[in-house]
């Protein structure tokens, strides 16, 4: 099992707790246990991981269009430059590219767009192509496509750090909430068997869980939005 | 009502449709009044059925105008990017036509259909009308500027000092379009802060009004 869906089984886990401990019936339980357990594993999981798996490919083409940039400056072959910067590439580009390591260089350039789909990966295709056409300082032919490249880099970054602080934040926060919960329960000592049972207090506590829920479904959405042109191909 | 139709089929949508979609929310919630009339429940249920009701009703509407709205800027963050691969088009010594051209396979369908109009009134119109027509498709004005700019690199040829001019206003638009939605992310992130406190505030309330309706009720036996 991955990571997240632990955590996601954890989460019900202490939902299904604590609303039986404010709650003592067993139907509400089962209820907020079987919706907090089936719904992220269907709906949420998935789309971390794809999002996570996007940024991951991101980096990884700046970083690969970066250094073939320089490779070919410094080797000036393209084949040069694929040799030079291979072994510095993830585990799974090098899969990739065992499979088309005997075609041409250009080729190899071309077919690396189904590994990195983005907008980035295509200008920076036809920046080779102009190279090999023209001639010249590739450096120069790529300044512009570099510092876009740049850009795009530190506004994935930014919202890569933003998204892991206010995770963060967000989770302490509902920790505190349930706490709240508790205590409230344990204060009520005798006088909570008065209201267990009280239609207003059931409905308000499943209220309660399902804007829990809700919550964690916004937060997923937005930590796992587009933020680059160009990645809705890898969908 | 005509804004409104206006606003609903601007996102390719059908203005038919939608109110049926809202004809079939009020015929819900006006199945759920009288279903409390039939369960002869208490009458403060009714105002909770109308308070939804009404509620609904605004909800689905306004929700119109804010994608509308956020159409609008995801045009405008798109077309920046666009310029962005213009940019490096140009400064390989791409002509401004053949870079349009090269625009289209980084293009949404919206945006294919206006840089294809654009590029045939360029055809049949040497003058900056095109230009400016197509800048009016989009909310940020300095696009009109940045459009000029790419006529007159087309009418005066492709100087550097015409490239150079493009180049830094569209800089200043793209350092401000990146400071914006740095901005506007850490608004959207901002509001998750809040929704443990509305947690919180929900389990308040609900034990507040079980806890005065059971002291209420041992009163009464008493």
């Amino acid at each position: 099992m991955n990571s997240y869906r632990l955590y996601f089984v954890i989460i019900a886990l202490i939902a299904s707790g604590v609303c039986f401990f404010a709650s003592e019936n067993l139907y509400i339980t089962i209820g907020v246990g079987v919706v907090f357990l089936i719904y992220p594993q269907i709906m949420l999981v998935k789309k971390i991981e794809k999002s996570n798996s996007t940024y991951s490919r991101y980096h990884e083409c700046f970083h690969f269009v970066n250094s073939f940039i320089v490779s070919i400056d410094i080797r000036g072959s393209l084949n040069g430059a694929f040799s030079s910067i291979n072994p510095t590439m993830s585990k799974s580009y090098q899969a990739v590219y065992e499979g088309i390591e005997s075609n041409k260089s250009e080729d190899k350039i071309t077919y690396l767009q189904k590994y990195f789909p983005f907008h980035y990966y295509g200008l920076f295709i036809k920046i080779i192509n102009l190279w090999q056409e023209q001639g010249g300082d590739i450096l120069s032919m790529s300044s512009h496509l570099l510092e876009e490249g740049r850009k795009s880099e530190e506004y994935l970054r930014y919202c890569q750090d933003s998204h892991l602080t206010r995770t963060m934040e967000f989770v302490v926060l509902w920790v505190f909430a349930l706490v709240n919960l508790v205590v409230m329960r344990v204060s009520l000592n005798q006088f909570f068997t008065h209201i267990v049972n009280n239609i207003v207090y059931q409905v308000g506590l499943t209220a309660f869980f399902l804007f829990f829920l809700i919550s964690i479904d916004i937060l997923v959405r937005k930590v796992t939005s587009k933020e680059v042109k160009g990645w809705d191909e890898y969908e | 009502m005509n804004k409104l139709r206006r606003i609903i089929e601007e996102q390719g949508l059908s203005f038919s449709k939608e109110m049926f979609k809202l004809a079939l929310i009020n015929v819900f919630f006006i199945a759920l009044g009288v279903l409390v009339f039939c369960l002869k429940l208490e009458k403060y249920y009714y105002i909770v059925v109308v308070v939804f009701l009404l509620l609904a009703n605004y909800f689905f509407i306004s929700s119109y105008s804010s994608r509308y709205q956020q159409m609008i800027y995801q045009h405008d963050d798109e077309l920046i990017a666009l310029f962005s691969y213009f940019k490096v088009f140009i400064s390989n010594h791409i002509p401004v036509y053949s870079a349009f051209t090269n625009l289209l396979a980084y293009s949404s369908d919206w945006m294919k259909e206006k840089i294809n109009l654009l590029l045939k009134e360029i055809d049949n119109d040497k003058t900056v009308q095109p230009f400016i027509r197509f800048s009016k498709n989009f909310q940020n004005l300095v696009f009109e500027s940045l459009c000029i700019s790419l006529y007159q690199m087309i009418d005066e040829g492709e100087s550097l000092e015409k490239s150079n001019e493009f180049t830094f206003l569209f800089n200043e638009v793209n350092e401000s379009n990146i400071r914006r939605k740095m901005e506007k992310k850490k608004r959207s992130l901002d509001i998750l802060a809040s929704f443990p406190l509305f947690g919180s505030g929900i389990i308040t309330v609900t034990l507040t009004i079980s806890i005065v309706s059971s002291i209420g009720g041992m009163i009464n036996v008493f």
